[in-house]
């Protein structure tokens, strides 16, 4: 059965924060993250003849992340046009943004640490609210592969962040 | 070790807003762009049509026109054994009709074989 413009918005209600909060943690610019949803939502819609409604989250799941390696692949390419350091996530004022730059840098440079794949599994759990079995479906992973990631990115991140908080 | 400072990664954060209102907005203009494109396809799908049927036409009369192929057609109608209602018959020659612009006009080109050609002399 094809794919309803009002199912999609449900979904895109559903799934922004999530999406963005995962993208977030990946792209580090608040606006290219929100293009990126956009552009996944726009794709599904493209192909809205040949999507199954029941597999709809999964499917923007892997849009989104496919179009967010693309967008790290293309800023590898384009070195000299690095993302400002310095955005963050909303309008807030001076004492928040320092904040969040702080706290930010503090995360990417932790997360930095992890091999991609743990990455992968500890942003899709902590910040898209996926469990075992969803990760496992949108990464084409075993669940036993994503609880032994998930255990492993948790504990290196943590030590990682005490280490830095010292 | 300080756990909530080392928990405090875990934050969740609001999109910017407006996400929806642009995915909307995308779908729509895409719909409206779609429609309005609709006729313009059709149109450039009949052109392209009558290109494709003009050219083989054109290229159908050029073939026809050509000298080989009138030659052709000239000697087929000779070689051809003609009806008894319509066209000459030669006897020991050839008659080869000739195009002719008045269409109450046929014109023939005939040719007749020397009597020596006709009969073979016998022994």
């Amino acid at each position: 059965m094809a794919l309803s413009e009002d199912a999609l918005y449900a979904c895109y209600r559903r799934m922004e924060k999530p999406l963005y909060n995962v993208l977030y943690r990946w792209l580090w610019q608040p606006q290219e993250c929100q293009d990126t949803i956009h552009d996944a939502f726009m794709r599904v819609w493209e192909k809205r003849a040949r999507v199954d409604a029941t597999r709809l989250d999964k499917l923007v799941w892997t849009t989104a992340l496919n179009l967010a390696r693309n967008r790290l692949r293309w800023r590898g390419l384009w070195r000299f046009a690095e993302p400002d350091e310095g955005a963050t996530a909303a309008d807030d004022g001076p004492l928040e943004t320092t904040e969040r730059w702080q706290s930010d840098q503090r995360l990417r440079a932790a997360l930095a640490t992890l091999p991609r794949a743990m990455r992968q599994v500890l942003l899709l759990s902590e910040f898209g609210g996926l469990g075992v079995a969803e990760i496992a479906e949108v990464l084409g992973i075993p669940t036993g592969t994503v609880g032994s990631r998930k255990h492993q990115a948790l504990a290196r991140l943590r030590a990682q962040l005490n280490e830095e908080t010292r | 070790m300080n756990d909530i400072r080392a928990d405090d990664w875990r934050e969740t954060l609001d999109p910017p807003a407006g996400g929806l209102t642009r995915l909307v907005d995308a779908i729509e203009s895409s719909r409206a762009r779609s429609l309005r494109l609709q006729p313009r396809f059709a149109l450039i799908g009949v052109g392209a049509m009558a290109a494709v049927v003009a050219v083989f036409g054109l290229a159908l009369q050029i073939q026809r026109n050509s000298p080989q192929h009138r030659l052709r057609s000239a000697l087929e109608a000779a070689l051809s054994p003609a009806a008894e209602d319509a066209g000459i018959r030669v006897d020991n020659g050839a008659a080869v009709e000739i195009p002719s612009a008045n269409p109450n006009v046929r014109m023939y080109w005939v040719a007749q074989l020397p009597p020596a050609a006709a009969e073979p002399a016998r022994p």
